[in-house]
C-alpha cells in the first residue's frame, strides 16, 4: 500500500459564527494527483492553508510525510512546493531573477539552484522571457512563472490551488501538461480547482467537497459510478408537448425529463439502447427536431445530485 | 541564503522606481528650491547694489550739508567686498513713483527732515527688506547725530557711535557656516534620511502570510523569517544610506552648501539617521493594522516630524523649544537636525553626543522588537 503523504483528520475551522471546515477528512497517497473539487466557497483553499499551517485550526489533526505539520516544521516545508492561487512575484525582478529569488529559500548550494532554475524555466517553457518583468508578461505567461517559482526547488508534494484561473486556454492546457509531468516524475499533487474538466482530465482520485467538508471521494468513474445517471440524451428541438414528455417519462431506464430553451435533456440510469430508444419514440409520434446525441454523465452530473445544486456558476 | 536575499532585496529597492524617485528627486527637488529661494540673498550679499532713489520734499532736506550727510551715510553702507548696498539717485517724487512703477528701483526714501525719512516701496521682497532695514538703522543713526550734535561731540565721535549693521547675515558664534539658512538643509538631510521609514515599512507585510501573497510564499518557505527580515532591512537601509550620500554629495558639492563641521561625522550622522528610520518603519510595519494605516503613521513621522523640525517653517522647532521642549527631544527629524547643528557649531559636544545616543538606542529598540516579531507563526485568518 503506498505511502501516506498527507493525512487530514476531523479538521474544523471557524470564522466566528461560520464553520468554514467542518469536519474536514483527507487521506493522499504518494504519487497521486488528487483532485479537491468544489464551489466557490466550499472549503478548498482553506483547507489547503490548514494543511501548510498558514491558518490556525479549532480542531482535529494535520499530518505531512507521515509527521504533524507545524508553521515552524522547516524540514517538512522543505518538501513542499506550493503554487497559490494569486500570483506572488517581485514585480522589480526578472523572471529568471524571481525563480532564483524563491529557489533560494530552499536551496542554499548555488550551483545546484542554478541548475535547479534553468530546468524551471525550461519545464514551464519560459526561456523567451528569462529577462522579461513579471509587468511586461501575459496573464498566461505569468502564472507559468507562478508555477516555476513554487516548483523550482523539486519538492515531492506540489499543492496547486487553482492555477488556472483567468488564463487562456492554451495556457491552460500547458499548465495541465506540466503538473501531468510533474507527477510522472514522481511529485505528489494535490489540486484545486472549480474546473470539473480540468479535475477530470490530471486527477486520478477526487474528493467533492461542500461545506467546508468531503461530500464524495474516489476516482472519477467511481464517483460517477455513485450516482444513478447512467447516461444524458439531449435533444436540440424547438417544441414539444407535455403530453409526449409524459410518453418519454415511460421509456425504460428513463427516470427524468426536461425540457428548456429548445433543449431536451433526458435522464437515463441503466440500459444500453437508450437514444435508439428515443429516436424509436420520436419516429412513433412524428415528433421533429434538429439534433439529438447522447453524453456520459459529468462530475457536475455527481454534484448536482449530490447536492441538488451545479458545481459552479453558469460562465 | 542571506546574501543571496540581500543581493536580490537591493535590486528590488533600487528597480522599485517610485521609491526611488520619490526618495531621490524630492530631496533634490527642494534642496534645488531652497537654494534657489535662498540663493538671492547669497547673491544680494555678493555683487548687487539695490537700486533706489532719494526724494528731498523739505527746505531742510534740500540743504546742500544735510543731503551730503544724508548720502554719506547711505554709501558707507557697503557689501564685504567693499561694494556699495544702495545705489541711490536724487528725483521728484512724480519720477520716482514712475521709476517704481517701472521697477527701475525697488524703493525710494522720502527725506522729510535730516531725523525723518520715510520708505516707498510697492512690493515686499529680500531686496526691499533691505532698504527698510537701511532705513531703520539710518533713522537710529540721525538719531545718535542729533543727540551727539547736542551734546557738543566732535564728528569723529559721533561717526564711532554710530552703528552701520549686517542687513543680510547673522554671524554664528561659533563653528564653520556662517550662512543661517543653512538649517533648511539640516532639516533638508534629516527628512531624506527619515524617507528609509517608508522604504522598510514594506519589509512586514512581504514577509508575513496575513498581509501578502508574498507573505504566503515566504512563510511557506523553510527560510528563516528572521533572515528573510535581517536581509530585506539591510537591504533597505544600504539603498537609503547611498541615496541620503547622493544627496548630501548634490548639496555640498554641486549646490556648495558649507555645512561646516567634519564632513566624515557628516556622512556618519545620516548613516546612523538612516538606520534609526530604517528601524522606525520596520517596528511600524510590524503592527497589525491596514496597510493605508500604517502608511499615514510613517507618513506623518516623515512629513510631520519634519514640519516640526523646522522644515517648512523656520521658528516652528524654536517655539517647541520654548513650550514643549520633549517634542524636540524625541521627534526624529528634530534629533537628527540637531544632531548637525551641534556639529556646525559645536563640532559635536555634548548636544550632538545626546543625539547620537538617542538615535542609537531607538533604533536598537525597534530592531530588537523586528526581531522578535519576526517568527513563523500560523494566522487566525488569511
Amino acid at each position: 500500500m503506498a505511502e501516506t503523504v498527507v493525512k487530514v483528520t476531523n479538521l474544523v475551522k471557524r470564522y466566528k459564527e461560520l464553520v468554514a471546515l467542518n469536519n474536514c477528512n483527507l487521506d493522499i497517497k504518494k504519487g497521486e494527483v488528487f483532485g479537491l473539487l468544489g464551489p466557490n466557497g466550499s472549503g478548498k483553499t482553506t483547507t489547503i492553508n490548514c494543511i501548510l499551517s498558514l491558518l490556525s485550526y479549532d480542531s482535529g489533526e494535520v499530518e505531512v510525510f507521515g509527521q504533524k505539520m507545524r508553521a515552524e516544521r522547516n524540514d517538512l516545508k522543505k518538501r513542499i512546493g506550493v503554487v497559490m492561487q494569486d500570483v506572488a512575484v517581485f514585480d522589480e525582478l526578472t523572471v529568471y531573477e524571481n525563480i532564483d529569488y524563491f529557489c533560494s529559500l530552499y536551496i542554499s548550494d548555488k550551483a545546484t539552484r542554478r541548475q535547479y532554475v534553468e530546468e524551471a524555466i525550461d519545464f514551464v517553457e519560459l526561456n523567451d522571457f528569462r529577462k522579461f518583468f513579471p509587468k511586461k508578461l501575459s496573464g498566461g505567461l505569468l502564472r507559468r512563472l507562478n508555477i516555476a517559482c513554487g516548483i523550482a526547488h523539486k519538492p515531492e508534494l506540489i499543492i496547486l490551488d487553482e492555477p488556472t484561473v483567468a488564463v487562456d486556454p492554451q495556457s491552460r492546457n500547458k499548465i495541465l501538461e506540466g503538473i501531468t509531468e510533474l507527477n510522472k516524475r514522481g511529485a505528489t499533487i494535490i489540486y484545486t480547482s472549480h474546473y470539473m474538466e480540468e479535475v477530470e482530465q490530471i486527477c486520478t482520485r477526487i474528493q467533492i467537497m461542500e461545506n467546508g467538508k468531503g461530500i464524495a471521494l474516489g476516482t472519477c468513474d467511481e464517483l460517477k459510478q455513485q450516482i444513478k445517471n447512467t447516461e444524458n440524451v439531449i435533444v436540440n428541438m424547438k417544441k414539444i408537448s407535455d403530453e409526449h414528455l409524459d410518453g418519454l417519462r415511460e421509456i425504460n431506464h428513463v427516470y427524468d425529463v426536461k425540457f428548456a430553451g429548445d433543449r431536451l435533456m433526458i435522464k437515463c440510469s441503466g440500459g444500453k439502447h437508450n437514444i435508439t430508444h428515443v429516436l424509436e419514440f420520436f419516429d412513433k409520434n412524428d415528433i421533429h427536431y434538429d439534433r439529438i446525441y447522447s453524453e456520459l454523465p459529468t462530475l457536475n452530473d455527481v454534484f448536482l445530485e449530490i447536492t441538488g445544486k451545479e458545481l459552479r456558476d453558469k460562465e | 541564503m542571506f546574501f543571496s536575499m540581500l543581493l536580490n532585496n537591493i535590486k528590488i529597492n533600487i528597480r522599485n522606481k517610485e521609491l526611488i524617485g520619490w526618495c531621490i528627486i524630492f530631496p533634490i527637488v527642494l534642496g534645488t528650491l531652497f537654494y534657489a529661494g535662498f540663493g538671492s540673498i547669497y547673491d544680494i550679499q555678493s555683487t548687487d547694489p539695490i537700486p533706489a532713489a532719494i526724494v528731498y520734499d523739505s527746505e531742510e532736506g534740500t540743504g546742500s550739508e544735510y543731503r551730503a550727510m544724508i548720502e554719506g551715510v547711505l554709501g558707507d553702507i557697503r557689501y564685504d567686498d567693499g561694494t556699495p548696498m544702495v545705489e541711490c539717485r536724487e528725483a521728484s517724487p512724480e519720477e520716482a513713483d514712475r521709476l517704481l512703477d517701472e521697477k527701475e528701483i525697488s524703493g525710494y526714501y522720502v527725506v522729510h527732515s535730516l531725523t525723518d525719512m520715510e520708505l516707498i516701496i510697492r512690493s515686499s521682497n529680500m531686496k526691499t527688506s533691505i532698504l527698510s532695514a537701511i532705513l531703520t538703522g539710518y533713522n537710529q543713526n540721525m538719531d545718535i547725530v542729533a543727540k551727539g550734535l547736542a551734546k557738543g561731540l566732535t564728528e569723529d565721535e559721533i561717526r564711532s557711535a554710530m552703528t552701520i549693521g549686517d542687513y543680510v547675515k547673522e554671524q554664528n558664534l561659533g563653528g564653520d557656516s556662517h550662512d543661517p539658512y543653512v538649517a533648511y538643509f539640516y532639516n533638508l538631510i534629516a527628512m531624506c534620511c527619515l524617507m528609509c521609514i517608508q522604504t522598510s515599512l514594506h519589509i512586514f507585510p512581504n514577509i508575513r502570510a496575513s498581509r501578502s501573497n508574498l507573505g504566503k510564499r515566504h512563510e511557506l518557505s523553510p527560510g528563516s523569517q528572521r533572515v528573510i527580515m535581517l536581509a530585506s532591512f539591510l537591504a533597505a537601509t544600504l539603498v537609503q544610506i547611498c541615496i541620503s550620500q547622493i544627496t548630501l554629495f548634490y548639496l555640498i558639492c554641486v549646490l556648495k552648501i558649507n555645512f561646516g563641521g567634519n564632513t566624515g561625522l557628516i556622512i556618519l550622522t545620516t548613516v546612523i539617521g538612516t538606520f534609526m528610520a530604517s528601524t522606525i518603519g520596520l517596528a511600524i510595519g510590524s503592527l497589525r493594522l491596514k496597510q493605508s494605516v500604517l502608511e499615514s503613521i510613517a507618513l506623518m513621522i516623515t512629513v510631520g516630524g519634519g514640519f516640526l523640525s523646522g522644515l517648512m517653517y523656520g521658528d516652528i522647532k524654536w517655539k517647541f523649544e520654548l513650550d514643549f521642549p520633549i517634542i524636540n527631544r524625541i521627534n526624529p527629524a528634530s534629533v537628527l537636525s540637531d544632531a548637525f547643528y551641534h556639529l556646525n557649531i559645536n563640532h559635536g559636544g555634548k548636544g550632538y553626543n545626546y543625539s547620537l545616543c538617542y538615535m542609537l538606542i531607538v533604533s536598537i529598540i525597534f530592531l530588537t522588537a523586528g526581531i522578535i516579531m519576526s517568527s513563523k507563526k500560523s494566522s487566525k485568518s488569511l
